[in-house]
Order: structure tokens, then sequence, then C-alpha cells
């Protein structure tokens, strides 16, 4: 028995450690805006991209990729756009709306608590629109470009998606790497 | 003449910071002022700013009178809110914490605030309504919505405002009101 528990501590401590250094590549499509932002016309969920069981060091970095649409074509950092009275989900995280931005159909991303991730019924779509039982508060997106670090300060997921809230007519994707220490 | 202008600026500052830092005032929050948030959301009617603080300080909402009728003929809440059955929709408190499970609630139009800080409040374009809806400029984020009921105490850690509102979001067919006291010191 206690060779048992001895056993499974190792086991734990082991899968910690990988969890502590691991790398992963992700596809983003062009039409995963969480269902952030308004007007809306499309659900299609975040991308998991990693996860983590502890507090790490997350880099993301984009590798290649494209995302087109009614608009022409835009690569990680978005293009400029005016918004007009509509709300993108960068915007929704800040609270404001419209008017003219640089990043329609940037890489975005955000980092979803576990205890929420794990949650009877979770989606990683917007939790304010009544679309799922559990979902993720818009001011936990942020923008990420070519690429960022995040420090996760707790156990987690890291959630991909796209800068755009109509996202029907988006075609293509981002093609993603991640990487925990 | 400079020192001077200092010295009074300085003055007239900490006289309003005084006054800002002890106050009290009676605010009415009618039964329909959820401030657009909930889904569905059927009437945007802004929250009620109830007190503005120029620095930190201590706030305290209490109940004096007054009920809400949510729609339902005969049926009057107070401020901690009444039950409701599942009925599909997100309310405003679960909204602030980005879930909707579609289960029956105990605080259907209970009381409700959301301290803005004051470089949001100023910004142009601000209205006090739920910022996710596309329907101001500038607006409050979800997240900061919270129970207040009969009474509540908040810490506020910068100069801001009060806004309060009611826990439903179907609201056009909502009627009476709760009469409140505000303080700060």
């Amino acid at each position: 028995m206690t060779k048992a528990k001895v056993a499974l501590v190792l086991l734990a401590c082991v899968a910690a450690t990988a969890a502590a250094s691991a790398q992963t590549q992700v596809f983003v499509p062009g039409t995963a805006s969480g269902y952030f932002g308004r007007p809306l016309d499309l659900l299609v969920p975040f991308v998991p991209a990693i996860t983590v069981d502890q507090s790490a060091t997350i880099t993301i970095t984009y590798v290649s990729g494209t995302v087109t649409g009614s608009n022409g074509e835009a690569g990680p950092n978005g293009v400029p756009w005016n918004e007009g009275a509509s709300q993108l989900p960068l915007q929704e995280a800040r609270g404001t709306v419209g008017g003219k931005v640089n990043n329609l159909c940037a890489l975005i991303g955000v980092f979803v608590p576990q205890a929420r991730v794990t949650h009877k019924g979770f989606s990683p779509v917007d939790g304010t629109k009544d679309a799922t039982p559990v979902g993720i508060m818009p001011g936990w997106l942020f923008f990420i470009g070519e690429g960022t670090t995040l420090e996760a300060k707790e156990a987690g997921t890291l959630f991909l998606g796209i800068n755009d809230q109509l996202v029907s007519d988006n075609g293509g994707g981002f093609n993603v790497e991640v990487t925990v220490q | 003449m400079a020192n001077k202008k200092s010295a009074l600026v300085f003055l007239l500052f900490s006289i309003t910071a005084t006054v800002a830092a002890s106050a009290q005032t009676q605010v009415f929050v009618p039964g329909n002022a959820s401030g657009c948030f909930g889904n569905p959301d059927d009437g945007c009617v802004p929250l009620v700013a109830a007190i503005a603080v120029n620095a930190p300080g201590t706030i305290t909402v209490a109940y004096v009178d007054g009920t809400v009728n949510y729609g339902e003929f005969g049926v009057e809440v107070g401020p901690n809110g009444g039950y409701y059955p599942a009925n599909g929709g997100q309310y405003p408190l679960q909204e602030a914490k980005g879930i909707s499970p579609h289960k029956p609630i105990q605080n259907m139009a209970a009381l409700i605030g959301a301290f803005v800080p004051a470089a949001r409040v100023a910004h142009k374009g601000f209205v006090a309504i739920d910022a996710t809806k596309a329907a101001s400029r500038v607006g409050i984020m979800p997240g900061s919505v919270f129970f207040v009921g009969e009474s509540r105490t908040i810490e506020v850690k910068e100069a801001g405002t009060l806004f309060l509102g009611v826990n439903d979001n179907g609201v056009v067919d909502n009627s009476g009101g709760f009469n409140l006291e505000v303080t700060v010191q």
C-alpha cells in the first residue's frame, strides 16, 4: 500500500515535470471567435492550446497562415478596420465599442483557471451571452499577434481565437506553436 | 502668486476630499434599472448613479423601503430578491460570473451594484449599462456587478462611482423600486 502511494506520488511528479516543459502546435481557424463581440453570426468556440497543472510560463509563437474574409487577408497582428458601431472581441474585453481598430482578425487568447474549465457545462465561448452553462469572462481576453509570453499563476488552459465577430465568411487560420516552461 | 494659487487649489481639493470622504445620500432605484445586463434583455435602462467618491473610501448601502414587482401579478420582492423558476435566460448576477445554468434562482430582482472607476465614468460616451452589448461607446464590465441585498459595505481603492440596479433581464413589465441610503466614510 505504501509502495503504491509512493508510486502515485512519483507519477504525479513526472506528470508535473512534463507539464512544466512542453511544446505543441495548434491550428486556430479563422472562424474561432469564441462568440465574443457583437453582432454575432456564428458560434465557434476557442481552440484549447495547452493545459498546465501548475503555475508556468507559456510562450505563444505564430508560425504560418492567414485569415481570409470579405475584408481581405490578415496575419496574426490583424488589419486596420473601421468597426462602426459594432464590437470586436478585444473591444468587449475592455468594455468599449466601435471606431477604428488595427487588429481585425488578430490572434487572441485567454487563460482560463482549471476550476472553471473542469466545471460541468463549460465551453470556451463568451460567458456573458447565455450561450453556455459556464463560459469565459470577456475581460480575460488578450492580444497575442505574432507572439507573446504569459505568466500563468495557477493551473488552467490557454485558449486561442480570432479577433472578429462576424466570422461566417472567414477562411484560413493560424498555425501556432505553444511552449510551456 | 503661484504659491497662493497652489495653496488655494490644495485647500479646495482638501475640502472636496473631506466632503467626499464623509457623505450621505438617498437614492431611488426603479424596478426596471437592469443596466441592460442579462440575456435576453428587453429594456436598456441604465443603472442608477448612487454616489461618487474622489478617493479611496468605505461605501455602505442600506435598504430603506420599497418593493419590486418583476411582472408576476401580485408578487413583490424586497432587496434580497425572490424565487424564480428556470426560464432559459441569464440574469445580471449570472452574467457577472460568466455562467448561465438555467436553474431556479433565489435572487430575482434583488438589489445589485457596480463600482466603476472615475476614469471610465468620465470617458466620452460612457453610459451605465452592460459594456458587452455594444449599446454604448463605453460601459460597465459585467464582472464588476455584485449582489447588494438589504445592505452591503464595500471598500473602494480609488475614485469612482457606485451604480445600483436590479437583478432582472426582462424589465419592461417591472414596477416599483427600492429606496436606499448610501453613506461614504
